[in-house]
C-alpha cells in the first residue's frame, strides 16, 4: 500500500518535469565542447601557457 | 506540459479526498492508484519519445573529427599486491588515492610515483577510496559496510587516527565527500545512498528508492549544491534532492547492472557504464537517455567513465582490460589505450583535466596523458 503511493508520488513528480528536446540539449553540449575545448589538454594538446606536468620525460635533466 | 501537470495533481487531490474507510475502499482506492500509476508512466514514456527528435551525432557532423591525441601511457603506480578495487584524485591534482581487495590504501605521489601513505584496513575488499576536498584527509570502506576517515599527517601510525563515520546494512561500494572536508556522500549495496556528517558520524539524510545494489555515485563539478546521481544493479540511474532525499529524476535504457556513472562538466548531463558493455549519456533536461556508445565487438562490461574537461572525449574502462576513447559527440569510439594486464575496475580524469587515471584487477594504476 505505501509502496504503491510513493511510486504514484514519484510518477506524478516525474510528470511534472519540464523537457528539452533532444536537438536543443545536443546544441548545448556541442557549444560547451566548444568553448572549452581550449583548455582541455588531452583534446587539443598543452599550450605555450600550459604544460601537462603528467607528459614531461623524467630524465629532462640530461640536457 | 502544464496541462498535465495540472490533470495530474488535480486527480491527486481527488484521490485522497475519497480516503478509505472499509478494506473494500482500501482495495478500490489502491486499483485508483495502480491505474494511475500505469497511465503515469504511459505519459512518460510517450513525452519522453516525443522529444527525441535529432540525434546528437546529426547534430555534431558539422563538427571536425578528433585529431591523433597523442594520449599514453605517463606513469605506473605499482604497490598493491592485490586487485586495485577503486581511486580518487586530490584536488591538488597530483595525488591519488586507491584502495584494494588486499585491505590496503595508498596514497601516491602521481608526479614521482612515490608512495606517501600505505594504511591496513581491518577487512578485505576495499571497494571505495575518496580524497577529501582540502586533501587533509581521505574515506575508505567496503565489505565492513563502514566509511572510515583518515587524516592525512607525516606523524607515526596514521591508521590509529581512523575513525568511522558511516555504517550501512550492507557493503559500502562508492562515497564521496561533498563539498567540504565535513560532510560524506555514500552508496551500498543495501540500496541506499546516505549522506553523514564527518565529525559526529550522524545520519543527515538517507535515499531510498533503488530496488537493488547502489554501485556508484557521483556529484556535479559546478555545484549549485543540491543534487546527486546514483545507479546500480536495478539498471537505473537516479537524482536525488540533497535537501528533502527525494528522488526527483529517474532514466533507465541499461540492459544490465550500472557499475559507473559520472557527470558531464555541464552538470546538466551524465554518463554511465553498464555490464551490457554500454556507455550511455543522459540529459537531466531532456529527462531521457541521449546517446549509446557501443560496438559490435566490444563484449565485456564498463567499470568506469569520465569525462575529458570539454566534455568531448569520454574515457571508459572496460572489463577487456582497455580504456575506450569515446567521441562524446559523434558517438564514434576514436581509440583505445592499451596497458593493463587485467580488468579495469575504476577511472577518472584529474581535476585541471591534465590526466586519466585507471585502476585495475591487474594490481597497477596508471596515469594516461
Amino acid at each position: 500500500m505505501e509502496n504503491i503511493k510513493a511510486t504514484t508520488e514519484q510518477l506524478r513528480a516525474e510528470a511534472a518535469i519540464q523537457r528539452k528536446k533532444v536537438s536543443e540539449v545536443s546544441k548545448e553540449l556541442l557549444e560547451y565542447c566548444e568553448k572549452n575545448k581550449g583548455g582541455d589538454l588531452l583534446v587539443s594538446g598543452p599550450t605555450n601557457e600550459s604544460h601537462n606536468p603528467f607528459q614531461e620525460k623524467k630524465s629532462c635533466a640530461v640536457l | 506540459m502544464s496541462g498535465n501537470a495540472g490533470e495530474s495533481s488535480s486527480s491527486s487531490k481527488m484521490v485522497e479526498n475519497s480516503q478509505p474507510t472499509t478494506t473494500e475502499k482500501g482495495s478500490e482506492y489502491l486499483e485508483q492508484l495502480a491505474n494511475e500509476a500505469e497511465e503515469l508512466r504511459k505519459k512518460l514514456d510517450q513525452e519522453r519519445h516525443k522529444l527525441n527528435d535529432i540525434p546528437i551525432q546529426q547534430a555534431a557532423e558539422r563538427l571536425d573529427v578528433m585529431g591523433i591525441l597523442g594520449v599514453k601511457q605517463r606513469r605506473i603506480l605499482k604497490g598493491h599486491v592485490g586487485k586495485v578495487l577503486c581511486m580518487d584524485w586530490s584536488l591538488d591534482k597530483r595525488h591519488i588515492v586507491s584502495s584494494s581487495q588486499d585491505g590496503k590504501v595508498i596514497v601516491w605521489d602521481g608526479f614521482t610515483t612515490n608512495k606517501e601513505h600505505a594504511l591496513t584496513m581491518p577487512t578485505t575488499w576495499v571497494m571505495a577510496c575518496a580524497f577529501s576536498p582540502s586533501s587533509q584527509m581521505i574515506a575508505c570502506g567496503g565489505l565492513d559496510n563502514k566509511c572510515s576517515v583518515v587524516p592525512l599527517s607525516f606523524e607515526d601510525d596514521i591508521i590509529q587516527k581512523k575513525r568511522q563515520v558511516a555504517t550501512h546494512t550492507s557493503y559500502m561500494s562508492c562515497c564521496t565527500f561533498l563539498r567540504s572536508d565535513n560532510l560524506i556522500l555514500t552508496g551500498s549495496g543495501d540500496s541506499t545512498c546516505a549522506i553523514w556528517d564527518v565529525e559526529s558520524g550522524q545520519l543527515i539524510q538517507n535515499f531510498h528508492g533503488h530496488t537493488g545494489d547502489v554501485f556508484a555515485i557521483d556529484v556535479p563539478k559546478c555545484d549549485t549544491g543540491n543534487t546527486f546521481i546514483s545507479a546500480g544493479a536495478d539498471k537505473h540511474s537516479l537524482v536525488w534532492d540533497i535537501r528533502s532525499g527525494q528522488c526527483v529524476q529517474s532514466f533507465e535504457g541499461h540492459e544490465a547492472d550500472i557499475n559507473t556513472v559520472r557527470f558531464h562538466p555541464n552538470g546538466d548531463a551524465f554518463a554511465t557504464g553498464s555490464d551490457d558493455a554500454t556507455c550511455r549519456l543522459f540529459d537531466l533536461r531532456a529527462d531521457r537517455q541521449v546517446c549509446v556508445y557501443e560496438k559490435e565487438s566490444i563484449l565485456f562490461p564498463v567499470n568506469g567513465v569520465d569525462f575529458s574537461l570539454s566534455g568531448r572525449i569520454l574515457f571508459a574502462g572496460y572489463g577487456d582490460y582497455r580504456v575506450g576513447v569515446w567521441d562524446s559527440l559523434k558517438c564514434v569510439r576514436h581509440s583505445v589505450l592499451y596497458g593493463h594486464e587485467n580488468r579495469i575496475s575504476c577511472l577518472r580524469t584529474s581535476p585541471d583535466g591534465t590526466a586519466v587515471c585507471s585502476a585495475s584487477w591487474d594490481c597497477t594504476i596508471r596515469i594516461w596523458a
